[in-house]
């Protein structure tokens, strides 16, 4: 492994280039196994391609940057409530267009920081949401009858459904 | 990835992130969803989770049933004011604490006498009610954020004139993930020798416990507290000619009796009353002494930091009651962050901070009695039907 390498290239499933650091791609399993197998030798062209899309992308690599000094070094308290601060404004984006992307593609990604980020606030986001909202968003068709609906209903009166 | 549908284990990770109230409106989303939210593994995985929080910390709170009248007899009705019953949200990062109303099953008002709440556990309930026209003992183990109950069958047992004390508890055996209900009885005669039972949810029957019960003398008016998997019971015994103090542990799964060491101070002293208090989030066993020292008292509260080990005492809160304003009478419960929730002698509840030595009103103003249990949200019973008396 040559340590010179800092950066390295990779693809985008749209076919955009995008840079990361070397530290940064660590947060990944996958993604480091790449670095290793892949570009580290000097004559290396061969660039990497990640299936992800590129909007999502530049965010996952947003993420990493952000939180690969601490995952590397360890940090203060100070800095880890900065952190905390950073990753709920970083979050605030909207759940289909691009969160679920994000889950998608943290998963895929074995990025478990970002994994449990992401799943608690789409968690947050649905709480307060309505049943036909979730069937919106979750490209769910209502296969109960309206009879069944009600008995649903009656069974949990402590709760709204609506 | 060129669409937005997110594979099953994925949804699946979301919803174990919802709250109870959130996850039961989810069941009419679709029949998918519905099988996955009432099945037994997602309920048990839901609770497991909240448990690793609230032990964390985070998500733990408090039950508490407030008596708000002060002549309240047991032989009275039951009215509302003897069911104002309330969970707590603590959220530490915005130091916000606050009460919300719980709902009451419709079956307590048919009773006679008001029924006394005694354990929690895993987000259960449970009370016990007296009823002196069949010389029996109703119990009820409840959810209350989803309203629904089941009415434990009567103990082998009868009570009757012999019986002195009754101690009973809710636990959970995390072997057989089976629910249970202890009764303790002691006798009026120390002839006779302390008694046991256990109800177990899955066989749904009474089973006497034939292992003899330690010869301790339970303290009255003071339900157990269930926490590392054991009821415990705040007790005593003669010894030496002078009364000695410890705890009384019944490890739920493995039906074992043991004992633990009170700290030390609260055994030196003899004028001192020990109670076992409740911790936010379940996760120690606390104690509060009442010292008398003149013509007043002095509070000490105590957390075992580490389960059984007597040296892990540790001494978070000590006060003189009438340094407060409002003078505090009763100590209810303690917060995971180490706050003390308070009843002042007027009735108002109140947050102490022993750090600060400061206090403020928490919501109510006129409670004279108070029953306050460890609480979680959870999912139990949520195939059970609403308001049914029977399993």
């Amino acid at each position: 492994m040559s340590s010179s390498v800092e950066a390295i290239t990779v693809l985008s499933s749209d076919g955009d280039e995008f840079k990361i650091t070397v530290s940064a791609a660590k947060l990944s399993k996958p993604l480091n196994w790449m670095l290793e197998d892949v570009c580290f030798s000097d004559d290396c062209d061969e660039v990497p391609t990640i299936e992800v899309n590129s909007k999502t992308l530049v965010k996952v690599i947003e993420y990493c940057e952000k939180h690969a000094p601490r995952a590397n070094s360890g940090a203060s308290d100070s800095d880890a409530e900065e952190l905390k601060k950073w990753d709920i404004e970083f979050m605030k984006m909207d759940v289909k267009d691009i969160l679920f992307h994000i889950l998608m593609a943290a998963n895929y990604l074995h990025m478990e920081g970002l994994y449990d980020l992401a799943c608690q606030t789409a968690a947050d986001l649905m709480k307060g949401m309505t049943v036909s909202q979730i069937r919106k968003i979750f490209h769910i068709k209502n296969d109960f009858s309206s009879e069944e609906q009600e008995q649903l209903r009656r069974q949990h009166p402590g709760c709204s459904f609506d | 990835m060129s669409d937005n549908y997110l594979p099953p284990e994925i949804v699946l990770e979301i919803l174990h992130r919802l709250p109870v109230k959130s996850l039961v409106k989810f069941t009419s989303v679709c029949r998918a969803w519905n099988s996955l939210i009432t099945d037994r593994t997602f309920i048990s995985n839901h609770l497991n989770r909240t448990l690793i929080q609230a032990s964390n910390g985070h998500k733990g709170s408090l039950f508490f049933q407030f008596f708000l009248e002060r002549n309240l007899r047991w032989r009275d009705p039951p009215r509302e004011y003897a069911y104002s019953l309330y969970s707590t949200s603590n959220q530490q990062t915005d130091n916000h604490f606050s009460f919300e109303r719980l709902p009451l099953p419709s079956l307590f008002f048919s009773l006679d006498r008001c029924a006394m709440f005694v354990g929690t556990c895993n987000g259960l309930v449970c009370s016990d009610y007296y009823s002196p026209s069949s010389d029996s003992i109703n119990i009820l183990i409840w959810n209350p954020l989803l309203r629904k109950y089941v009415v434990v069958s009567k103990p082998i047992m009868t009570l009757n004139k012999h019986v002195y004390i009754r101690g009973f508890g809710l636990g959970f055996d995390s072997r057989n993930n089976d629910y249970k209900v202890a009764v303790l009885m002691q006798f009026v005669s120390r002839q006779h020798n302390d008694y046991l039972e256990v109800y177990s949810l899955v066989s749904r029957s009474w089973r006497s416990i034939t292992i003899s019960v330690p010869k301790f003398f339970l303290e009255i008016g003071c339900p157990p507290v269930f926490v590392n998997g054991a009821m415990h019971w705040a007790v005593c015994r003669k010894k030496d000619g002078s009364i000695q103090r410890s705890i009384l542990s019944f490890d739920v799964t493995e039906e074992t009796f043991g004992e633990l060491t009170l700290p030390l101070q609260s055994n030196e002293e003899s004028n001192t009353t020990t109670r076992l208090l409740v911790v936010e989030g379940g996760r120690w066993l606390a104690v509060v002494n009442r010292l008398r020292k003149g013509t007043g008292y002095l509070l000490h509260i105590w957390v075992m930091k580490e389960y059984g080990v007597t040296d892990s005492w540790t001494e978070i809160l000590h006060c003189d009651p009438r340094r407060y304003r409002g003078r505090l009478e009763d100590v209810l419960a303690l917060t995971s962050n180490g706050k003390g929730i308070m009843r002042c002698l007027d009735g108002a509840i109140v947050l102490v901070d022993p750090t600060k030595e400061s206090m403020e009103p928490i919501g109510h103003q006129k409670v004279y009695a108070a029953y306050a249990g460890s609480y979680v949200e959870s999912l139990v019973f949520i195939n059970k039907e609403f308001d049914a008396l029977s399993l």
